[in-house]
């Protein structure tokens, strides 16, 4: 279970506030307008900022001081995900060995991984040549390697086409729920999360609206909601 | 892209810049010319010439690879300081910049055996046998600039290091020094070979610090052999055959960044810097000795401004060598800007029209930043004297200044100048916007700050040279950093001190101009 419990955090002049949980094996979308504070909660979650009181908890560990890479988490960004002058290997099993060796054992497991995600292609070659849907295939890869069981998703897809928008939100569907995974995805895309899940964190001015996960139809009733949905 | 015909004003424009390869055409020609018919050597002398070129390597490559070494270390101790980024980077910029001169006479002041550090450790009893007028002093003066200029690539570098990437090795628990052996390798070193050709360029071009800093005859380099040839031995055949050798060493080592347009230009995009980290004790001793590093050339300034010396300030002598400076300054900063700025409408037009020549254009000009000044020097004292010595002192330095400061104000401002030059080239055609009207409304607008900081940094640059004017002097042509050296050749340590002071002071001065002139409009 996530808890984040009372956490404050200073955003310039304005105060954020968050306090909501969640149950493990869920995937929830966090929407909000653009500065709203979708990214700041997930840098918290993830270790990257430190919160100015509060405290975060991942299946009953305190992990709000903890480093990020101490964190049973994994996280991915809208870009520069990867080292485009290292290769697809170099990228992928940077995940789970920092030193990047070549040995029969990480080629294998790569190669699995690869699969796994759907890419088919020379893992030799550089994530420079591969097109933006490939390169977010690869960090998919890398994320699901490290076998984390939470998986931030920081508006991942946004500068992709929505045809392979709408697929790589499918695959990370089914990825979530294979490998049981609680995923957290922000966006401003809502129409589009709403094909993977139904359950939302509505951020707005720093603060989660009502503190608790809402459907759709629940958001729906809410004002501010409805305004940012205009 | 349709070909575009171009209006009566860009053959105006043009002009500047065709008038440029005509003169490097004849100038190179007529030392060509010369070189071939040159029936015998009187004087030559085969053993002096190889020690010349073998010293003159010793000393680059020492100064090099120290440079290189010291500079990155330098760039992650900053890096890792967490301070204001723009700050350091000025500051950085600033150290490359300020004239030989005050760093060699700075470091003399600290170093020599009746300097600072020598009568602080007489006090402690410390034996001090450290020589400044030596290789080592050389080599400690040359590798300050180019420290300098490889601490701010790297650094540079660092800060621009996408917060992503930190983000992405830090949740996967990779440390950062580790990563810049692995993950960002590539990333921290691409464009480095490019750097590092040209510090060792500039080592081997160490003119002005060899002149201050020699001891003795067999500390000769290229250059200063030139040098001797010219003034001691008047044997111009001598002069002429080493700046062709000089020439085309550096052109040799530089073949491959003078084709790889660019390559050693990095835009700089300040950000806050993703690593908080926390204080480190440490690490704030060597920051703040790396402050220290750099300011001891400084403290010849309090010790210039204790010996006070109104009558010199006032002197003819001393005024006449600052105007001279002035003068030759501004001479070069305009010939520069006309060269640039008609060189850089040829460059684009060739791009707009998809044409390969944009690349020779480019060529032309930055080769010029790889031919030494006293290389320079000789082929064109070699011409006026072709010339019954028709061209003035005066005019001659500032042709050298800015034949040398063209390709660095050519290279600072292509960026900026062809930034979205598709789009603007159909607005042009559409618009039916004349050339002219291109340059003074659209183009110069969109470069002024740029250029307005290339051209302080230029003027300071050209104020501080004292390569070209050795030769070129008289009794009636002196520049401030040829007066500076003159005072302190004839034994006067104090007035020498006092004048770089001031003129230091000026300098500071002229740098500050540029901040308050971009601050004060962007406010407006």
């Amino acid at each position: 279970m996530l808890k984040v419990n009372k956490i404050k955090y200073n955003y310039g002049k304005s105060l954020f506030s968050f306090d909501f949980k969640l149950t493990n094996s869920q995937i929830i979308g966090v929407v909000g307008k653009s500065g709203s504070g979708k990214s700041t909660l997930f840098n918290l979650i993830a270790g990257f900022l430190i919160p100015k009181s509060g405290t975060i908890y991942f299946d009953n560990r305190n992990i709000t001081t903890l480093k990020p890479y101490d964190r049973d988490m994994t996280i991915m960004f809208q870009d520069h995900n990867n080292f485009n002058h290292l290769s697809i290997f170099e990228n992928i099993i940077l995940g789970v060995d920092s030193n990047m060796n070549k040995t029969s054992n990480n080629i294998k497991i790569v190669e699995d991984i690869v699969k796994k995600v759907s890419l088919k292609i020379d893992i030799n070659k550089k994530v420079s040549d591969l097109s933006g849907g490939e390169q977010q295939r690869v960090t998919i890869a890398r994320c699901l390697l490290r076998k984390k069981p939470l998986l931030l998703l920081d508006e991942p897809f946004n500068t992709l086409d929505p045809g392979l928008r709408k697929i790589l939100y499918e695959d990370i569907k089914k990825i979530s729920i294979n490998n049981k995974l609680t995923t957290l995805i922000s966006s401003h895309l809502i129409d589009e999360i709403r094909n993977v899940t139904d359950n939302f964190l509505f951020v707005d001015k720093g603060k989660i609206i009502e503190n608790k996960i809402l459907s759709y139809r629940q958001l729906l009733k809410n004002k501010l909601f409805t305004e940012y949905l205009k | 892209m349709n070909k575009f015909k171009l209006d009566k004003g860009a053959y105006i424009i043009r002009l500047p810049y065709f008038f440029y390869l005509l003169f490097i055409f004849i100038l190179f020609s007529t030392t060509l010319y010369f070189l071939v018919n040159i029936d015998s050597f009187q004087n030559f002398k085969i053993s002096f010439y190889m020690k010349t070129i073998k010293f003159t390597f010793i000393q680059a490559f020492l100064a090099c690879s120290i440079s290189s070494i010291i500079g990155f270390f330098f760039s992650l101790v900053l890096y890792y300081s967490n301070r204001d980024q723009r700050i350091i980077s000025s500051f950085l910029n600033f150290c490359f910049i300020l004239p030989v001169i005050f760093i060699s006479f700075g470091s003399i002041y600290f170093y020599s055996s009746k300097g600072i550090l020598s009568t602080l450790l007489g006090w402690l009893s410390i034996e001090y046998d450290m020589k400044i007028f030596s290789l080592t002093g050389i080599i400690y003066v040359t590798s300050y600039f180019n420290i300098a200029f490889n601490a701010n690539f790297f650094y540079r570098k660092l800060i621009n290091i996408p917060n992503n990437y930190l983000r992405v090795l830090q949740s996967n628990g990779v440390p950062f020094i580790k990563s810049l052996r692995l993950q960002l390798k590539n990333y921290i070193f691409s464009g480095y070979s490019s750097v590092i050709i040209l510090t060792l360029v500039f080592c081997i071009g160490n003119f002005t610090i060899v002149y201050l800093l020699s001891g003795s005859p067999k500390l000769t380099t290229i250059e200063l052999a030139i040098y001797q040839s010219i003034i001691f031995e008047a044997d111009l055949k001598m002069a002429i055959l080493l700046g062709f050798t000089q020439l085309i060493i550096i052109l040799l080592i530089s073949f491959s960044i003078i084709t790889k347009s660019k390559s050693f230009y990095t835009f700089t995009s300040y950000k806050n810097s993703f690593l908080n980290l926390k204080k480190n004790i440490f690490l704030e001793l060597i920051f703040w000795l790396i402050i220290a590093y750099f300011s001891i050339p400084f403290l010849v300034l309090i010790k210039g401004l204790i010996s006070f010396n109104l009558e010199l300030l006032i002197s003819i002598s001393f005024l006449k060598s600052l105007l001279n400076s002035l003068l030759v300054s501004f001479l070069s900063i305009i010939i520069s800007i006309l060269f640039t700025l008609s060189s850089l409408f040829v460059y684009r037009y060739f791009l707009e029209q998809n044409l390969f020549f944009h690349k020779l254009i480019f060529l032309s000009i930055s080769i010029l930043l790889f031919i030494p000044s006293l290389s320079l020097s000789a082929m064109i004292f070699y011409l006026n004297f072709q010339i019954n010595f028709m061209i003035d002192s005066l005019w001659i330095v500032s042709i050298i200044n800015s034949l040398f400061i063209t390709p660095i104000m050519f290279i600072f401002l292509s960026g900026k100048f062809t930034e979205n030059y598709k789009i603007e080239f159909i607005n042009i055609v559409l618009f039916k916007v004349s050339s002219v009207n291109r340059l003074i409304k659209i183009d110069l607008p969109k470069i002024k700050y740029e250029l307005i900081l290339i051209t302080a940094t230029l003027f300071v640059l050209s104020l501080g040279d004292l390569t070209s004017v050795t030769i070129f002097n008289d009794s009636s042509f002196k520049t401030v950093p040829l007066y500076i050296s003159q005072l302190y050749s004839s034994y006067r340590y104090d007035d020498a001190f006092f004048i770089l002071s001031i003129f230091i002071l000026l300098i500071f001065q002229i740098m500050y101009i540029p901040t308050k002139l971009i601050k004060k409009n962007v406010k407006s």
